[in-house]
């Protein structure tokens, strides 16, 4: 083999599998041996399916050879957050509480890119029941980031977004609690895609918040992500875009960000005017509220979820999920029942937003991916915990339940990346991928891989 | 509430930390009722006042 199996889209890809001038076999050799590379350095997997992996590639290796092609991601590696249930293969969820546990099913996810012949080729390393944005893991150690490991990938599927921008496997499943598909694509230089609440099916997949939880989809561009959602009857539709209306929501973005990722997230702003979008302020002096209300709800679902478990076994859980299980009990039904009423409210009044707008843009993170096992970072002037500082973009989408991606829009000069992201109306999924298409083409990103690539 | 459920649990959690974590919650919670009071003009008919 002598092109770079990695670099290709899955469109580019699935095409030569096609005309015969790379194999399925070939391409799961080629990520494996990436994936084998990078483990040492980035800690991307929790479980690495070398053996099953081959053999489904020769599956689908005979299968394209007889004729029985089953789609574009036929043949394909990719990966899942270790959250999934996959059959046969032991699944985590980053605890040790799960250490052992091999379920007997796939995650429906899991089941269907199984159908559509995709290859899976490891389970990726989360935060612990994907709560924290780091992907720090006492159990299994620490995700980073493939454009300077000595900084974090962002969480909680830190080791999906890695695995990608590192060019281990196409695409990878993860999910978004307060943001934790986009805040790892942000801080890995990849797409991250978390579509309304309820879109992508999370039946076997380890719960921590039952009414926020969304499965979402990683890859290097945003046809990849695409090609993923046709899977699931979700891909984006052939239209031509007006004008962009670009909306600013001027309270949130009043919230402390570093100047550097500020000016660049401007910057993405200004590419998007050139090329002929409309950037509108927009207020929502009720956008304060999202933090609060979804980190409440957010913690005593998670006490609902792990109570049981942690008053059976304590000394099994992490510190991070520990905390998040004891905040819940400090909850009362009436807090709890004031948050999803404020939920109701707010999610209306952000829909009411897109009579003007087609999308909101904020920075993905605030800041850039931070230092491994550093807590407090200092943000335009703050200390300011990081686990405080790095979801105050993405709660926004994550209360509301409306759709958002991330799109890969800079480097800062210490070169580690920047996102921009956007989020559009419940169910405006299709029209989301569609203007993020056309985003994606203007950012000047251009396929930006880190040299662990 | 925190310190009875570890306690519950059997895990140690120093008394400290506990004061941190409820410190946390009882922020977020009251930062929740004073929003829940400016969005929802009547949560017993579930009237949204800002929609009014």
């Amino acid at each position: 083999v002598t092109t770079d199996l990695a670099a290709p889209t899955i469109a580019a890809a699935a095409d030569a599998l096609r005309r015969g001038d790379v194999s399925p076999v070939e391409l799961v050799d080629d990520a494996l041996e990436r994936a084998h590379r990078a483990q040492p350095s980035l800690n991307c997997f929790i479980t690495l399916l070398e053996r099953e992996a081959r053999e489904a590639a020769r599956t689908a290796e005979a299968e394209l050879r007889r004729g029985e092609a089953r789609g574009p991601l036929h043949g394909l590696p990719y990966t899942v957050k270790d959250v999934f249930a996959t059959a046969g293969v032991r699944t985590t969820a980053g605890s040790r509480v799960l250490e052992d546990w091999v379920p007997d099913e796939d995650a429906t996810a899991v089941a269907k890119l199984r159908a559509a012949g995709a290859v899976l080729l490891g389970k990726t390393s989360t935060s612990e029941f994907a709560a924290g944005p780091t992907t720090a893991n006492e159990h299994y150690g620490p995700g980073r980031n493939p454009w300077n490991a000595a900084h974090v990938p962002g969480g909680s599927s830190g080791g999906s977004a890695a695995a990608v921008a590192a060019g281990i496997g196409f695409f990878s499943l993860g999910t978004d609690t307060g943001g934790s598909v986009r805040m790892p694509a942000a801080a890995c230089g990849v797409v991250g895609w978390k579509p309304t609440l309820g879109g992508l099916p999370r039946a076997g997949v380890a719960m921590l918040a039952w009414s926020l939880d969304t499965v979402g989809v990683l890859a290097r561009v945003v046809d990849d992500v695409a090609r993923v959602l046709d899977v699931f009857g979700l891909g984006d539709e052939a239209a031509a875009l007006d004008v962009l209306r670009v909306g600013l929501p001027v309270e949130l973005l009043d919230e402390p960000c570093d100047p550097e990722v500020r000016a660049l997230f401007d910057g993405a702003l200004a590419r998007l005017v050139a090329a002929g979008a409309r950037v509108l302020p927009v207020s929502m002096p009720w956008s304060r509220h999202a933090l609060p209300a979804n980190n409440l709800i957010s913690w005593f679902e998670s006490h609902a979820a792990h109570g049981p478990g942690f008053s059976a076994r304590a000394a099994l859980y992490g510190r991070a999920i520990a905390h998040r299980v004891l905040m819940g009990a400090a909850i009362s039904a009436r807090e709890y029942a004031a948050a999803q009423r404020v939920r109701h409210v707010f999610t209306r009044l952000a829909q009411g937003v897109f009579s003007s707008v087609d999308v909101l843009a904020l920075p993905t993170l605030p800041v850039a991916p931070p230092p491994v096992g550093v807590d407090e970072i200092e943000v335009a002037g703050r200390r300011i915990p990081v686990v405080e500082v790095l979801g105050r973009f993405t709660r926004f989408a994550s209360f509301t339940g409306q759709p958002a991606v991330a799109l890969p829009c800079g480097l800062t000069a210490a070169g580690l990346p920047v996102g921009l992201q956007l989020v559009g109306p419940l169910g405006g999924d299709r029209r989301l991928l569609t203007i993020a298409r056309a985003c994606e083409g203007v950012l000047g990103w251009d396929g930006r891989r880190p040299e662990a690539a | 509430l925190i310190r009875a459920f570890a306690q519950g649990a059997g895990h140690a959690i120093p008394p400290e930390e506990a004061e941190t974590l409820a410190a946390a919650v009882e922020r977020v919670a009251a930062h929740v009722l004073a929003a829940e009071a400016e969005l929802v003009a009547d949560p017993s008919t579930f009237a949204p006042a800002y929609l009014s």
